[in-house]
């Protein structure tokens, strides 16, 4: 499976994406086609989870790049170029999760699915619905967080905010996770697991 | 170090089980957490829902096919934009030139899309052999464009045409994208299913843009 994890990058990539960056402030497009190269799968993979479209994620894709190649000179070396960019995309993200519509099919109305695998494919999907319903800022924590793989340090420098709130986020997107699997789809098996505290 | 009573838990190891959890504590704060963990059940309850929530966004979820976009594209505004308005024709002889041009297009286009939809295939192909290991349900995300002056109440009706295997919508510029969930899908099952949509009425076109993996 595929996994993206940008919190373990070493110095010397740094470094290296650093110079990039400079290279793109001096409209170097081969210098851009290597970092389009080593971000453009990942941020559309990752634009595509938040938002679940293919042509949302391709578009915003597309916008934090070409925000990449018009402001790489206001990049201040502050922070890592990666959460630099991140930084980027979660703006444009959070801006785009605020205007979506989104249409969900209420988990009750679907077939149950009949193979033995069933039960566990349903649950799964109660998960990844309930990270949907979350308001645009806990999800897009959530999602630097387990899918990016993030430190609550970078976490908090991507989103422009102090760790403690990001701490604050997550907490309150497991709470609200938590009462939508346990009350509203699965009482019976989620309260098992995870029941009241 | 005692137990915590439940609903009593007010330690800070509290705040950092998400970074546990994803493993970007350093080795010090790590055991801190694994401590309190063994003496207080909420925080235990805790570590299974974030592992849960974990593993649902990192390891299972969709697997979407990569837009055929270059640098270039986006330097050149093409990728960013991915307009899909036809050009104004002003004078004959301006519109003959974009007739012209539009023609020399429509061959490439066609023998682009010859070429596309191989690969297409080949991808497809490859996605069924998957599901066809797993034989687990996969969901599949069909994006559906439709002709022009179709409204919105005549895509909602078109959308629920195929409603028997659909999950969830997404719209996104007017386009649709279904995401249906097909037991143990061959590669003919989802060409059928692709065909059925393009046969409706108002459907300019419909293909497959992801897949979401099954569970392990």
């Amino acid at each position: 499976m595929m996994s993206v994890r940008t919190g373990t990058s070493g110095n010397s990539k740094d470094a290296g994406e650093q110079r990039l960056l400079l290279r793109i402030a001096d409209n170097d497009r081969d210098a851009f086609d290597e970092l389009f190269n080593s971000y453009h799968r990942r941020l559309f993979t990752f634009l595509f989870r938040l938002t679940r479209s293919h042509g949302a994620a391709e578009e915003l894709t597309n916008d934090v790049l070409l925000t990449v190649w018009k402001d790489a000179g206001g990049f201040r070396g502050e922070s890592k170029p990666s959460s630099w960019i991140l930084g980027i995309a979660y703006r444009k993200a959070l801006a785009h999760l605020r205007k979506r519509k989104v249409h969900l099919v209420p988990f009750v109305e679907q077939k149950a699915a009949v193979d033995e695998n069933g039960a566990r494919l349903e649950r799964e999907d109660w998960v990844r619905q309930s990270i949907d319903a979350l308001p645009p800022k806990q999800k897009l924590t959530v999602m630097l967080v387990y899918f990016l793989g993030l430190s609550c340090a970078e976490t908090a420098k991507v989103c422009g905010v102090p760790p403690s709130t990001v701490k604050t986020r997550m907490f309150h997107a497991r709470k609200k996770m938590k009462d939508y699997l346990v009350e509203s789809r699965d009482p019976e098996g989620w309260q098992k697991e995870f029941g009241d505290e | 170090m005692s137990k915590v009573q439940p609903g009593q838990c007010s330690n800070d190891a509290r705040g950092m089980i998400p970074w546990y959890v994803n493993g970007t504590l350093s080795d010090a704060e790590a055991a801190l957490v694994r401590e309190h963990i063994d003496v207080c059940s909420d925080c235990q309850t805790d570590v299974g829902l974030h592992t849960r929530i974990h593993a649902a966004v990192i390891e299972n979820d969709v697997s979407p096919i990569t837009p055929k976009t270059s640098a270039s594209d986006i330097l050149s505004g093409d990728g960013a934009a991915r307009s899909r308005s036809t050009p104004s024709v002003g004078n004959t002889r301006q519109s003959m030139a974009v007739a012209a041009g539009l023609a020399i297009l429509g061959v490439a286009l066609i023998a682009w899309l010859i070429v596309d939809r191989n690969i297409e295939n080949t991808n497809r192909q490859f996605q069924t052999a998957t599901s066809a290991e797993t034989g687990a349900n996969i969901d599949y995300v069909l994006q559906l464009r439709f002709d022009a002056g179709v409204s919105e109440q005549q895509r909602r009706e078109i959308v629920a045409q195929m409603d028997d295997v659909v999950k969830w919508t997404t719209v996104f510029s007017g386009d649709y994208e279904i995401h249906v969930r097909l037991s143990a899908p061959t590669f003919v099952a989802l060409e059928q299913y692709r065909l059925r949509a393009e046969s409706i009425s108002g459907v300019q076109s419909a293909e497959f843009t992801a897949l979401q993996l099954p569970m392990r």
